[in-house]
């Protein structure tokens, strides 16, 4: 499951199947944004596109990208790395989005890659570290430990839900 | 009883269809009209209410319907001659009904008796002691209450066989047992004579017949309604000890001879010509008999009960055809049109059914307003109770009609805008006497197509808007500097603006207050406007302009910088190249245009949104569009690509509403493109100036790079 990114064709969907895992385990798909890695419930994502481009929407945060067409419905796209403060996103046919569902609310988050699908016990995720009020941090989870590196687990309804608020 | 459930589903949303008739019968008939067959239509929605109760054994719906019906019985046969007094008793007994279904239907209770001195008042209006002993009876069947005098119990023999195909209608015998047993003491004897061998059976047909024994006290109009929705599909003999028959299916309408028996002997011709009555209707009804197993005898003739969801599917699938379409039209260049000349031809025929498939889709989905406006009698009446004025409620346009989707939401804003012509707009009886006026309001609701566009008005003739306390209100409230220069019909369209509260500024009636602002908002929310011109001591008319529809629109494509939005062709009065000469600058540096001997103000899309800080193009072309009660303004755009009708989508179902954005749509290449909410955009401008500090951290980055 490593670098699907890459994939040619509009379209990358990717089938997961549900593993044999204990029960306790979860599942997150993993994405890299630069050089790090953050990830989400794979339960919350509903599939994955390459970059097509986006209209933009007026008098919204920069961060917001625009909006997409996904088979009929108007999607929001999310520029992560806006959103983490890394700089903007210059998107090619490489980038990724990954469809989000909070609730019944439909999200895209613009990543660079997918990288790996991790299965974690909910042991293993490390608290954050108290920071100050008002950080970025707030957009985050937990932290999880794969291979030496460190990823960060996203909070969606956090990152997504101060976008509907204006 | 996953089937009762659905049977119960069924009942209530007949009924909500039968008392909407009822209602729309009884306003007929308090507007004067006497034919017989608004009576008769009444009549006959009372007694389909009252029937599926009996099914259903919903005791109490059954014994209050039993008592009104009995009423209008009187009525139609002429016995009794309907007056003011009778129709404003109606009206109670229908307000009381509808309660009674409601709570029913929600499984809320209402206070046991609280109906009963509306059933004393029918029943005293039906008059006839000798028959209401009977209807009593009848009555005390259907209730169950115990209440019933002491009378001797009668033995009836019932024999009974339903049609092979019954149970494929949906008639369950089991139900009909069930119903006998509660009248009384029931014997059951099966008769298994038309059983087939084992192998023939079909499962889903009946065979089997029934011969009952009752001894009831319940009078014999109560035995023979359990039998009331079947009585075409079987065979069907009632017969008392004394041998009289009160009910076989061979004669049509001599089920309530027996009945009618204990009346007077003068009332006989009447009896006769209900019977006549009643056996028209019987063969009107047996001549259509495909539609009765719905039960929905009145209704299910000519319509269809569809999922709202399933529909929208439709909808949103015929949306993606256009866009299909759109996009196979791309692809054919015109070599492929030289090469394959019949291509073209066929891909207009393509567009042609296409269209005519999505209006036809669109045309499902459109009611007419009469659903909703049904619902305002009611209101009216409660609240000319609760005010204690004299309000009639007058309807037109009520066959307009109008996308599902806005009726739903109109509503609410209705019952608003009439809640405020009542409690702030018509004067008390004695003000209104003292000034001449007649002593009863009137309140008139209106509907009407307009273009693309319904209007809908409520006006009502009381003292109109109270220009100089609006204005007050509005200085205190900080809404307007005290030294605004307004027009009357600006100070009258104050009361729409957030914040400013009716209820506390013109009224003292207090805890009813409803804020104009909502109705303002939620109109807007529909892509509609709302607007309000009054005459001081003569009324207020409050209008509100809806779209037809709120799924596809016609819109005009244009770009401004690298941003395309669509502009509602409704709203677009005209587009045009201006001259140098006719623009001129204000003194804020506000543009204004030269048009029609008007100066309309001008607003950049690239300024309103704050999207671009490209050079400004010279060749720039004007849309002035219709903004908001008649006022316009003119759209600066760079490009105008074409006119296209477009599906509407909410940008709020996965995001949040944006200032000036009504929607978003798909274009023929995928791509998703803006549509404008003109009647804001004007105002946007304005906003733009002193709004930054209120902007996302990166949004006042790109200002700050484009200043």
């Amino acid at each position: 499951m490593n670098d699907q990114a890459g994939l040619s064709g509009p379209v990358v969907t990717q089938v997961i199947e549900p593993g044999i895992h204990d029960s306790t385990m979860s599942q997150f798909v993993a994405f890299t944004i630069g050089e790090q890695n953050y990830c989400v419930d794979i339960m919350s994502v509903r599939e994955i596109r390459a970059w097509t481009g986006a209209t933009p929407l007026p008098n919204t945060a920069d961060y917001v990208r625009g909006v997409i067409n996904l088979r009929g419905s108007i999607v929001p796209i999310v520029d992560l790395r806006i959103r983490f403060g890394l700089g903007e996103t210059e998107p090619t046919k490489s980038h990724v989005v990954v469809i989000v569902a909070i609730e019944d609310r439909l999200n895209g988050l613009l990543v660079d890659s997918v990288s790996d699908i991790l299965s974690v016990s909910a042991d293993d995720i490390a608290a954050i570290p108290e920071t100050d009020v008002g950080s970025r941090v707030r957009y985050l989870d937990g932290l999880i430990t794969e291979e030496d590196r460190m990823v960060a687990l996203i909070a969606l309804d956090r990152v997504i839900d101060e976008i509907s608020v204006h | 009883m996953l089937e009762l459930d659905q049977f119960r589903h069924v009942y209530f949303q007949e009924c909500e269809e039968l008392l909407g008739s009822l209602e729309i019968q009884l306003m007929a008939l308090q507007e004067g009209a006497e034919a017989d067959d608004v009576i008769q239509e009444a009549f006959r929605a009372i007694h389909s209410i009252k029937g599926g109760a009996g099914a259903l054994q919903f005791r109490r719906i059954g014994a209050f319907a039993h008592n009104f019906e009995a009423l209008f019985d009187k009525i139609r046969s002429g016995k009794t001659a309907l007056n003011p007094d009778l129709l404003i008793l109606s009206l109670t007994a229908f307000d009381m009904l509808a309660d009674l279904i409601a709570a029913e239907q929600c499984g809320s209770e209402i206070k046991p008796g609280s109906e009963d001195h509306i059933s004393e008042a029918l029943k005293e209006a039906t008059g006839n002691q000798g028959e209401s002993a009977g209807e009593d009876r009848a009555a005390a069947g259907m209730a169950a209450s115990g209440t019933s005098k002491p009378v001797a119990p009668v033995l009836y023999r019932i024999a009974f066989r339903p049609s092979p195909d019954s149970l494929k209608r949906g008639n369950e015998p089991l139900y009909l047992i069930r119903a006998l047993k509660a009248l009384g003491n029931l014997t059951v004897t099966v008769d298994q004579d038309g059983l087939p061998p084992l192998d023939e059976i079909d499962p889903q047909a009946v065979y089997l017949a029934w011969n009952f024994e009752l001894e009831t006290v319940a009078g014999p109009d109560a035995v023979s309604e359990i039998f009331e929705f079947v009585e075409d599909d079987s065979d069907l003999a009632i017969t008392t000890p004394n041998g009289a028959e009160i009910f076989d299916d061979g004669q049509s309408g001599v089920s309530d001879e027996a009945s009618d028996d204990g009346e007077s002997p003068e009332n006989g011709q009447a009896g006769e010509t209900k019977a006549k009555l009643q056996g028209a209707v019987k063969s009107l009804e047996n001549s259509n008999p495909d539609t009765k197993e719905t039960s929905g005898r009145h209704f299910g003739a000519t319509s269809v009960r569809v999922d709202l969801d399933r529909v929208d599917r439709l909808v949103n699938m015929v949306g993606e055809l256009v866009i299909a379409y759109s996009t196979v039209l791309q692809h054919v260049d015109d070599r492929l049109r030289l090469t394959h000349p019949q291509l073209a031809h066929e891909l207009t025929q393509f567009l042609q059914h296409t269209q005519s498939l999505q209006d036809s889709v669109m045309a499902i989905r459109a009611q007419p307003v009469r659903t909703i406006f049904a619902r305002m009698p009611r209101l009216v009446r409660d609240l000319a109770e609760q005010t204690g004025k004299r309000v009639r409620l007058k309807t037109k346009g009520e066959s307009t009609e109008i996308d599902k989707t806005v009726i739903e939401k109109l509503s609410d804003p209705l019952v608003h805008m009439i809640r405020n012509a009542i409690d702030h707009g018509i004067e008390p009886l004695e003000e209104r006497q003292a000034l001449g006026k007649p002593p009863e309001g009137t309140v008139t609701l209106s509907a009407e197509q307009v273009g693309g566009r319904i209007v809908i008005r409520v006006s009502d003739d009381g003292h109109g808007i109270d220009r100089e306390r609006v204005r007050q209100v509005a200085v205190e409230k900080n809404l307007i500097a005290p030294d605004t220069n307004l027009s009357d019909e600006e100070i009258e369209n104050l009361i729409f603006l957030p914040g400013f509260s009716t209820a506390q500024a013109l009224s003292d009636i207090s805890g009813r207050g409803v804020g104009m602002d909502i109705v303002y908002q939620n109109i807007q929310k529909l892509g509609g406007r709302v607007s309000i011109r009054s005459e001081p001591g003569r009324g207020s008319t409050v209008t509100l302009t809806l779209p037809l529809t709120l799924a596809v629109m016609e819109g005009m494509i244009v770009r401004s910088g690298d941003y395309v939005y669509v502009i509602p062709l409704a709203n677009i009065i005209q587009s045009l190249s201006p001259r140098p000469e006719e623009i001129g600058t204000l003194p804020d540096a506000g543009m204004v245009l030269r048009f029609r001997d008007e100066y309309v103000k001008l607003v950049d899309l690239n300024d309103a949104f704050g999207t671009d800080c490209g050079a400004a193009n010279d060749n720039q072309l004007i849309i002035v569009v219709e903004a908001d009660a008649g006022r316009a303004i003119g759209i600066v755009v760079e490009e105008i690509l074409g006119q296209e009708q477009v599906v509407i989508k909410s940008l709020d179902e996965n995001f949040s509403h944006i200032r000036g954005i009504a929607g978003a749509t798909i274009m023929g290449d995928g791509k998703v493109a803006l549509i404008l909410d003109v009647t804001v955009i004007g105002k946007l401008g304005n906003k733009r100036l002193n709004a930054s500090t209120a902007r996302e951290p990166g949004e006042t980055k790109l200002q700050e790079l484009c200043a």
